[in-house]
């Protein structure tokens, strides 16, 4: 029970999925036929259920932060007092966006309307960590490129000419640069050359991912559908 | 140049000048400021995302389906939906997912996450192999000759790339399935297809520096320009 | 002695602290954020058929909207989201806002802020535009609006239901919908758009990406995206196009004002790209065999 019904749930539900695909719609004709019925609310209604199910995942995922951050400070952990920011942000956070704090009286209007606090704080704190997080990865790139990216072999030196093409051409400079060329050169124009990396070998190279990846992703599905693989380390 | 630079005199733009350097800090190197920012930032975001997740779909999309008069709660002028009973077999399934939080009662976790992934896989397989495998591989396999107007003449540069990129993308695959190396056209077409990818991966960390960069101007025309009024 | 302190200066700059680095990209960004130069541009192959279209698009006519993105990629997504609503508003479109990401509600009242309100105040929500914004689910929620936009969305932003909005009024699903224009900071977003949105319903979808995203989506262009605006060169070309085309507005240059330090972090890294590497063959010095790979 325990390991069979789950595998029969994915198995059902992904081949069922699959065949709505291909089955009639309603306003192919046929509209009466039970089949046609099936396919048309399992394709309408299996999406709204999912997209709810995704709610229950973001609660889930604040569940276990807040189980974890507080066995942290119970048992004064390395590091304790800042698992207690965490748990008090994020309560007060769920106070304020659940009660629509600061809003339209009581739970009325929408949660972003702009004179709620969960506004102010996302403008205040969610933004301004959020982008600055992401943006230290300017320095990271910066650094690697000094220091990690080093023509090693023939295929580095390939992605660091392509990385140096690219860079250079897609900016006003390579356009400069490639102004100081004779007519005659004009084929080896930086912002030219750019272009047609990005368009010819770049795509070349990333369709032959999607490929791959394609392949893959219809393989695991057959996999997982026939119940012999597991998804995630949690064996279904 | 801002002919008067001026401090700014909102809170919230001092309360997110001052959070940006505690992040920055990091630089320097790891820090009890940047510590609490990075906290401060795991809470606020798990917390936001349940707070938008509950209000956005689970209240309209859930409970005041199963339960109409829930909908003047958040309006009291609304009209009352009409009841849709099958909605409670989500709402179940999703505080079977919760139980995962028990670790003697995690197996009935299984179901809903069972549901989710059937439903995931059921839907991608068909998009996948339409969108990235037959879409890609028509796509690949485009017009021999590139025509270039209505006068029939061809255009010779776009047929070459078009070759070029039918002839990568083969090569590619090649390595894909193909990667101990070795003599042959095989073995030369997997040499080829790794050059291809190389490139591919150039243009890919280019743009990633592009984007990374994009990043950290905006946040230093935040700090220079908004808070301070230097820009 | 010259060739003596060259090769000195190689092994310095090797051993030279990150912080060094981090200083020198501070200041390099820094001066030329205050000396705001703007550069010329002009739009790309595969900005032209975003512009295009939408220059093409009837008056009235509803165009779908997502704004997947976050603070993190707001700085190269949301010139273009500025970009593009000002386009379809001065075209007479009506656009129809939703978001995948939770974070995008608060992108778009931004958008409010900063283009609606200001440069449009004429327009009345629900008749020019919808706002039905953002909801759970990822991939399975452009799933459900191809079936039925009212199946997920059953009221806008504001609460008015669906059916009581001029803007779709002749608007049920994905398909009855002349253009997707899907701007997308990372997953999900325009690959799931292509996927689960223009593929299966024939619309055609018009992107905009983060940097990082766009050497793979080029490989949709022009059969499955019919244009892509590529990171924050993307969104100045299109400001530029904006700006040609309405020479009289002012149209604003975010975009075009961020590529100048833009263009100095790049040339900087390629320095430093040259340095690193000319250090490393230093140290390493020649093989062997006397070749230097």
């Amino acid at each position: 029970m325990k390991r069979l019904l789950p595998k029969v749930i994915t198995s059902g539900v992904g081949i069922l999925l699959i065949l709505t695909a291909f089955g009639a719609r309603p306003g192919d004709g046929g509209a009466g036929t039970w089949p046609v019925r099936v396919f048309d609310y399992v394709d309408r209604n299996f999406t709204v259920w999912f997209n709810i199910l995704a709610v229950f995942a973001f609660i889930l995922g604040g569940a276990s932060l807040l189980k974890g951050h507080m066995q942290r400070v119970m048992q004064r952990r390395p590091d304790w007092p800042y698992s207690v920011i965490t748990l008090v942000s994020f309560i007060a956070v769920l106070v304020i966006g659940l009660g629509k704090l600061g809003g339209p009286p009581g739970l009325q209007g929408e949660v972003t309307d702009p004179a709620a606090w969960l506004m102010v704080v996302f403008a205040a704190i969610y933004e301004p960590l959020m982008a600055t997080l992401f943006s230290l990865l300017a320095f990271f790139v910066a650094s690697a490129a000094y220091r990690a990216f080093r023509l090693r072999s023939r295929e580095a030196s390939v992605l660091l000419g392509a990385a140096f093409v690219v860079l250079l051409g897609r900016t006003p400079l390579g356009t400069w640069l490639s102004d100081l060329l004779p007519r005659g050169l004009s084929f080896l124009r930086i912002d030219t050359l750019s272009m047609w990396v990005m368009r010819v070998p770049n795509v070349a190279g990333q369709r032959a991912v999607l490929i791959g990846i394609a392949v893959g992703v219809a393989a695991l599905t057959l996999r997982i559908l026939a119940g012999r693989g597991s998804v995630e380390g949690d064996r279904i | 140049m801002n002919p008067e630079p001026a401090l700014s005199t909102s809170v919230e733009v001092w309360i997110g000048a001052a959070l940006s350097l505690m992040v920055l800090s990091f630089l320097w190197r790891d820090n009890p400021c940047y510590k609490v920012a990075e906290h401060l930032f795991v809470g606020v975001s798990a917390g936001y995302w349940m707070v938008m997740g509950f209000w956005s779909t689970l209240w309209p999309n859930a409970i005041v389906k199963l339960v109409p008069t829930a909908a003047r709660v958040t309006d009291p002028t609304a009209g009352l939906p009409a009841r849709e009973p099958l909605i409670v077999i989500p709402l179940v399934l999703g505080c079977l997912m919760l139980l995962r939080l028990w670790p003697r009662l995690a197996w009935l976790g299984r179901w809903p996450t069972a549901f989710a992934v059937g439903t995931t896989l059921g839907y991608n397989l068909v998009r996948y192999i339409r969108s990235d495998f037959l879409a890609q591989l028509h796509a690949a396999v485009a017009p021999g000759l590139v025509i270039a107007g209505a006068d029939g003449a061809v255009n010779w540069a776009a047929t070459v790339d078009q070759w070029v990129l039918l002839a990568g993308t083969a090569c590619a695959l090649a390595y894909f399935t193909y990667t101990r190396g070795g003599q042959g056209l095989r073995g030369g077409m997997a040499r080829t297809g790794l050059m291809v990818l190389m490139v591919a991966f150039g243009a890919s960390f280019a743009y990633a520096v592009m984007a990374r960069v994009a990043v950290l101007v905006s946040r230093l025309q935040f700090l220079l320009g908004d808070w301070l009024g230097l820009v | 002695m010259r060739r003596a302190t060259g090769v000195g200066i190689l092994e310095g700059l090797g051993r030279l602290d990150r912080r060094w680095l981090y200083l020198m990209l501070f200041v390099a960004l820094g001066v030329t954020l205050v000396a705001r130069p703007l550069l010329p541009e002009s739009p790309s192959v595969f900005t032209r058929p975003v512009f295009a279209r939408i220059e093409s698009l009837a008056r009235g006519a509803p165009v779908l909207v997502a704004l997947d993105y976050s603070p993190a990629s707001a700085p190269e997504i949301e010139p273009m989201a500025q970009a593009l609503t000002r386009h379809l508003f001065l075209q007479g479109a009506r656009p129809v806002f939703v978001t995948l990401w939770p974070e995008g509600n608060n992108m778009l009242q931004r958008l409010r802020e900063q283009v609606f309100e200001p440069e449009f105040p004429d327009l009345v929500e629900g008749i020019d535009f919808a706002a039905l914004g953002y909801k759970a689910g990822g991939r399975m929620v452009i799933n459900a609006l191809r079936q039925d936009l009212r199946s997920m969305y059953t009221a806008d932003l504001r609460g008015v239901p669906l059916d009581s909005l001029p803007a779709l009024a002749h608007v049920a699903r994905l398909d009855q919908f002349p253009l997707i224009v899907a701007l997308s900071g990372g997953t999900p977003g325009l690959k799931e758009w292509v996927l689960y949105g223009g593929d299966p319903t024939g619309t055609p979808v018009a992107g905009g990406c983060t940097g990082i995203g766009t050497p793979e989506f080029l490989a949709y262009f022009p059969a499955q995206l019919l244009g892509l605006l590529g990171g924050l060169k993307g969104a100045s070309e299109y400001e530029a196009a904006l700006a040609e085309r309405y020479p009289a507005l002012g149209i604003p240059r975010r975009a075009g004002r961020a590529m100048g330090p833009q263009t100095v972090a790049h040339v900087l890294i390629l320095l430093f790209l040259v340095l690193g590497n000319l250090s490393y063959l230093r140290r390493r010095g020649p093989r062997r065999d006397g070749r230097r790979t």
